[in-house]
Order: structure tokens, then sequence, then C-alpha cells
């Protein structure tokens, strides 16, 4: 006691409808500090992001806001509390210019109060901009930003809002590791001002870097809390799932079989060129870069999304060519896109029309959903440890993880030989994602050729038998098992010259 | 965003029709007739077979606006091939061939140049129009003989465009539910990126749709103008009003993925119901229309309010929580 807390949020308990999603949570935050709240997906966290935005009423605790009791009856009250979020999901207008989205909502008004003072919109957030150190034009359209340049403006708007509070909800699922750096600066800067920053991460390496306190979240329970220092990743992990995960990644012994994908010099036309690569039998490749790196266009290109300009590809020793999508399915080569809500699902369908949808494709039945379709589906499901009432659960009431082994389960209703998996499990949880590691083994286990991409090393560390390395749309680097290092990964991602 | 999918829930349109039937069965007496009955599904005959074809498009994420005037132009010409050979299987097959042809350009023209479908046939619209009073001049086609046989013979004591209505709706059924094609539909209406990425052809798909849905124009006009006992250009006006009102009470989701035949059907005797109702009370015709659009609008804000206080289930690993979305 004593301490001085920006924020403190005492016992809330939240109930849906008689389950119980929070109970008795407490979280106290300090000013200028890093706060990071840490659990699986399901276990509360967005839930108490949620309340402490107003978007929900607890049933019952108390929010105290330096040291007073608080009601925060819904997001515009939060935000004239000075709390602030930023959204895993960005909300910002396309097609509006940079200043016209930070000034949205509270435009300032001229003679007329329902007239927008363009001057004084346009003065004040050029100079918002500046202070901010930001060279953009403040009539730039904000679709022209990337991903992460949104994400910083909607940081510079919070703070416009004069916020003390910022919640950030994995900030760093989409972009880039240069990107990373740059938002992990404006956070040193928020917290040297003052603000205190709640962090919703599942990145072990960024919560130990960038957290003051981490509180640990499981079933709608607080289960500890404390200074960073106290955890240690295993201890952490370990925490949020309620019992202990020896090795976060299941990597099995597997003997590699004959060849079956092999690349010659493949190219497409201003993405990447000159990629030459082998994938054998029950091997896992990995393939690492960064962001922009061509790594997805190469997948694209393998999977049918694209056309190949240059180069030739050997499937089983055999040249092909990839003309569409189905082609590729035909042959066996499949993708499993990083993009799970765009290119995985169809949300509004059953968890059975999922897994059969692909399958419709190829086979020859006059009808869809035959009997053995569905009992095959069924199989997969059950193999795959999918977690639902039923095949006929509309897809968008699973959970993260669950879907994904929906889209998983979709691909190996087919005959796969080559399968790319792209980002397979981002914004999923450690259990889910052990689970999904799991899965890849096995594949790998009977004899599927394996490609994965992704941007945590270590998780290409842990799972793949080798690696290749792309920078701005070429090969930089091979490593094999015994090479792998997190430092020597970094330096062909970069571009540094082949060893 | 693909999330969110407004439609009138399954039994929603179950619902409201026989709230309908019971309010007109205590308002008249005749209403519960079996002729009456029968009356009903003969005036909704026409506009049910266009609201199939329809149905498909919506659920694949589609629109078609020309069903209405495509039945006009097709089946006016199908009276002027009848004049001409007196023979009616070629006189019905032209008509709907015309009709293939109009969907074939509105999916060609749609799907080749990723244009609106609004637009697209909107602008169809216009065109169909325009080709059959420029051939007729703006002329009926009068004297069409024994054309009337497909609109107004019985077989038994059924209409035939009963008989020929109930057999499209069994056929779009199977197309819907059991078809591979019908569940591309779905797909495509549901998530069109995850439908690529799964090895559906998407195009080739759509333009199966928009092609069915002009056939099924073209019938329909074939079957309109049999009934009104003479080619009239201008009588299918309209006809794609009732055609998507029908659809939508029937629980299709106007940003695809969620509907069915069966819904459809139901949606269009709700709308069968209320013109005849109005009509045997003797409400005025323009009447009629305010209040079609106002039940309209009360059943997509009940749907949308009730749906907003149901319980939404969420299967967090293996904890099912039910919450209030």
């Amino acid at each position: 006691m004593g301490e001085r807390y920006k924020i403190e949020l005492r016992d809330i308990t939240k109930d849906f409808s008689g389950v119980r999603a929070l109970d008795h949570v407490t979280i106290k935050i300090r000013p200028g500090t890093v706060h990071t709240l840490v659990g699986e997906n399901g276990a509360g966290k967005s839930t108490l992001m949620k309340i402490l935005n107003g978007l929900y009423k607890p049933n019952g605790g108390s929010i105290f806001l330096d040291g007073e009791e608080v009601q925060i009856k819904d997001p515009i009250d939060a935000r004239e509390k000075g709390i602030a979020m930023i959204y895993q999901e960005l909300n910002y207008i396309p097609d509006l210019s940079i200043e016209e989205n930070i000034f949205m909502g509270r435009f300032p008004g001229g003679k007329w109060k329902s007239l927008v003072n363009w001057k004084e919109v346009r003065r004040q957030a050029s100079e918002f901009l500046e202070q901010e150190g930001l060279h953009y034009k403040p009539s730039m359209k904000i679709k022209e930003l990337s991903v992460s340049e949104i994400q910083m403006l909607e940081i510079i708007k919070a703070i416009s809002f004069n916020a003390s509070v910022v919640i950030m909800d994995e900030p760093t699922s989409a972009i880039t590791t240069r990107e990373v750096e740059m938002l992990f600066e404006k956070i040193k800067d928020m917290k040297r001002r003052g603000i205190s920053i709640i962090y919703i991460s599942h990145k072990m390496d960024e919560i130990f870097r960038i957290s003051d306190d981490i509180t640990v979240i499981r079933d709608g329970k607080t289960i500890s809390s404390g200074p960073a220092g106290n955890y240690t990743k295993d201890t952490l992990i370990a925490e949020m799932v309620g019992r202990e995960i020896k090795n976060i990644y299941p990597k099995e012994t597997v003997s590699i079989g004959r060849e079956v994908l092999r690349l010659e010099g493949l190219g497409s036309d201003g993405l990447f060129e000159d990629v030459n690569m082998t994938v054998h039998a029950g091997e896992i490749v990995g393939l690492s870069g960064l962001v922009g790196a061509g790594r997805t266009e190469l997948a694209s290109v393998l999977s049918g999304h694209l056309p190949a300009t240059e180069g030739k590809i050997f499937l089983e020793g055999k040249e092909i060519s990839v003309k569409s999508i189905s082609s590729a399915i035909r042959q066996g080569i499949i993708m499993l896109s990083e993009d799970r809500r765009t290119y995985g699902i169809v949300g509004c369908l059953s968890v059975l029309d999922n897994a059969i949808m692909a399958e419709n494709c190829i086979n020859r039945e006059f009808f869809a959903g035959s009997r053995r379709q569905v009992e095959q589906a069924k199989g997969l499901i059950q193999k795959l440890n999918v977690k639902t009432p039923s095949l006929e659960m509309q897809i968008e009431n699973l959970s993260g993880g669950n879907q994904q082994k929906v889209v998983l389960a979709k691909w190996l209703m087919l005959d796969t030989k080559v399968l790319i998996l792209d980002e397979p499990t981002r914004g999923i949880d450690v259990g889910a994602k052990y689970e999904i590691y799991k899965i890849i083994g096995n594949l790998a286990k009977e004899g599927c050729a394996v490609i994965l991409i992704s941007s945590e090393i270590p998780e290409l560390m842990g799972m793949a038998d080798c690696m290749y390395v792309m920078c701005k749309g070429r090969i930089t680097g091979r490593l094999e098992r015994e090479e792998f290092s997190q430092e020597l990964t970094m330096k062909y991602a970069i571009g540094g010259a082949k060893a | 965003m693909r999330r969110g999918h407004i439609s009138l829930s399954k039994y929603m349109s179950i619902i409201i029709l026989a709230v309908m039937m019971l309010i007109s069965a205590v308002l008249d007496s005749s209403f519960l007739t079996g002729q009456n009955l029968v009356n009903i599904l003969r005036q909704i005959s026409i506009v049910t077979i266009l609201a199939f074809g329809e149905t498909m498009l919506i659920i694949g994420g589609q629109l078609d606006l020309s069903v209405g005037t495509n039945a006009a132009m097709s089946g006016t010409f199908a009276c002027i091939v009848f004049i001409a050979t007196g023979s009616l299987p070629v006189a019905v097959l032209t008509g709907m061939a015309l009709g293939a042809v109009v969907g074939t350009v509105n999916g060609f023209v749609v799907t080749k140049f990723d244009a609106p479908p609004f637009i697209v046939t909107l602008a169809m619209q216009q065109i169909t129009t325009g080709i059959i009073f420029l051939y007729t001049d703006g002329q009926n086609v009068y004297k069409i003989g024994d054309f009337r046989i497909l609109g107004q013979g019985n077989l038994g004591f059924i209409p035939i465009p009963i008989i020929i209505m109930l057999i499209i709706c069994a056929i779009v059924w199977m197309i819907l539910k059991k078809m591979k094609f019908g569940r591309y539909l779905y797909a495509i209406g549901g998530n069109q990126s995850a439908a690529v990425a799964s090895g559906i052809k998407v195009k080739s798909v759509l333009m199966r749709a928009y092609i069915l849905s002009g056939v099924l124009a073209g019938l329909g006009g074939v079957i309109l103008m049999s009934r009104l006992n003479a080619g009239l250009p201008a009588s299918g006006a309209g006809m794609e009003t009732d055609a998507l009102m029908a659809t939508i009470i029937g629980g299709t989701s106007f940003t695809g993925g969620i509907g069915t035949a069966l819904g459809t059907l139901i949606g269009a005797c709700v709308i069968g119901v209320l013109n005849n109702i109005m009509t045997l009370v003797g409400v005025q015709a323009y009447i009629q229309q305010i209040l079609k659009g106002t039940l309209i609008i009360c059943a997509v804000v009940i749907d949308i309010y009730s749906k907003k206080n149901k319980k939404v289930v969420r299967i967090v690993d293996d904890k099912v929580l039910e919450s209030k979305s």
C-alpha cells in the first residue's frame, strides 16, 4: 500500500448469461509504466479491456482513476477520462486524409458550429505531426500509409486526446521487425511523458523487453501479478496455460525421404527472383525474412495464386506448371494463408461446409456432402481435436485456434504432397499453438513436405529442419538445423552476404 | 468486413406467414377457402420463379435488377414466335433462351470486368425494355391462341403455373442444398477470397448463376404473357421488386452467404397473402403498396432487434460461453 496507482481495477466481475467471464480480477497500474496483460485467448483479457473502455459494464468491482472511483459509461466517456484503446484491427477510414482521421468526431468549427474550419484543421494537424516527428502531408490519404504508419498515427491520435492510459491490443501482430523497434521507441517516449500503457501480447520476447509489470489472467481470474523481473519465460507460460509445457516446440525426429519439391531459378516479375530450393518428404523447411521479403509471394506462386515468370518447378522429379489455384490443389500443393479470416474461413457457413469446400472442387462426385465426405471430415475434426459441439456449428463461433484447425482439416481432406504454411500460428494462443505444431510434426511424419513461413524466428528454429532466409525477393542464406541462430538469420534477413 | 450478415432468421418468415394467415382468416371468411388459397399460389407463381433466380444470385453476393424487364422482353418475343410457328415448345424455349442471353451478358460484364452487379443489371433493365419496345413499337401482341394454356390451364384441379413453380422450387432446393454449384454460391457469398483460395472457380460459378437467373426470368415471362392472354412489353416492370421482397422476407442475406429456396417460397407466400387479403377487404391499391413496404421494414427491424437480444454462443476451448452481443 501507499504506492500511487494511475489506474486500479478492483475485484472486477463480469457474467455473461450466467457464465462467469471475469472473476474478481484486480490489476494495479503504476503511472508511466508498461503493464503487460498475458493469458490465453478466451482468458478474459479482451473482456477486461472492454470494461475499461466502457463497452461493457462490470457486474461487480470498481475502477479507480488517480485514486478516485469512477464509472466509465461508454467509449466516449473513457476517452474523456484519458483512456484510449489502440485496437488490433485499426479503425480508420482509408479514403479520408490524415488530418480528417485525426480530427474525426471533433472537427474544430468556425463561425458556424456545423461547418468545418479547414484552415484550423490543417494548422493543428501539421503542428501535431511535426511535434511527433512524422513527416507526412496532412492531406495524404490514410490508405497510402502502411499498417505500422497507421498504427503510429492511431497512437498519436490517442496522445492528442491527452490520453494518460493507452491500451494496446497485440500491436505488433502485423508489422515488421524494424517497425516494432519504432513502436517500442514510441512507447518509451510515452512512458517519459507519464503515460501508462496496458500492453497485450502473445510474444514472449517482446513481453520481457518492454514490460515493467506483468499480470497473468487465466479462466477469468488473476493468477499472479508483479514486476516483470519476477517471471521467466517458462514460469509465465506455465501460469498462462495452467500446466507446464516443457518444450513449446514438439519437434520430432523424422527420417527425411525422397525429394518432393525442387525449385530452379524460380521468379515472378518484381516480386522475387532466382529462387532455388529443395524440399523432401518428411522435411519441414523454414522460410524466414522480414515482411515484404517475398516469402508470401513465393508461396503464392507455388500455390497458383500468382503466376511464375521464370524458372522451373519440379514435383517428385517431374517438371510441372501451376496455372491456377485449382491446378496447384489438384497436384497436391497447398497453402494455408496467413490471413485466416480473409482467405481461410467462410464465417457464416458451418464447420462441415468449410471443411469440405476444397475437396468439392476436386472429387468427381455429383453432389456435395456425400456420406464419405462427411465421415472423412468428421474423422479429421476429431483427429485434429477441434473443439466444436457439432459439425453444423457456424465456424464464426469457434475460437481462432479451432478455426485454424478446421482450415487445416479442409486441406488435409486432399492428398497433400507439399503443404505451405504461411504464419500458421498468428494470433493464436500458446496452448493452441502447441497443438498446431504437433499437427505439423505429424504431417511431416506421414511424409508430407512442409514449408513453414514465419516471422517468429524462435518458431522456425524450434520446428524446421533447415531454413532459407529471404531478403528483397532473393534467397540470401540457407541454414542447417545445427547452424540455426537468431543472429545469423537476422543478418541474412537484412541482406547480409552469403556465408 | 464481411461480418454481421443481416438476414431474417430461419423461423421469422414462417411466423410472419402464420400470423398473417391468422389475421386474414379473421378479417375475411372467404380467405381460408381452397379456391382462394389456390388463387394466391397462382398469383405468386411468376414472381416466385423470378425470385428463385434472384435467391441464388443474392446468396452468391450478386444481384439481378433486370429479371422483371427480361421477363417482359423474353415473354413477348415468345408470343411472337408462337404466332409465327404455332409450336408451344419452340415458343417456350425461345423465351428461356432469350432470358439466358440476357443473363449471360449480365454475368459476362460482371465477372469479366468486375463491374458492380447493381449497375450492370440496372442498365440491362433499360436495354431489355428498349429492345422489346423497339421491336413491337410499343404495341401489345394479341391473338396468342393456345399459348395461354401454360398460364391458364389446369392439371387436374391445380393450375399449371403452380406446378411449374413447385418443380422449379424443388430444383433450386436441390441445387442449393445438395449440388456443388449451390454450395459454391454460399461460399462465394460468404467470403469470396476464401472461396478463391479453396480452388473454387468463382467466375464460372457466378456466370452460371446469372444464366440460371436469366432462364428463370424467361420462363416467368412466358407464363406471365400466357396468363395475360397477350404479349405486353410493359408488363414486367417492377416485378424484380416483388422478387427481391420475397427473397428478403424469405431469409436470404443481402450480403450473401445465407438463404434457402423454401424460405423464398414462404417469402413469396407472405407477399401473396398480403396482396390477397388487402384486395379482399378492399384496401385501395396505392395504400397496399405503402403497407407492403411498411411490412418489410417492420420485419427487418423486429428481426435485427430480436437478434441483438439473443444469446450468442461462443466456444472458448471447451467452455461454452454465452454473451449478449
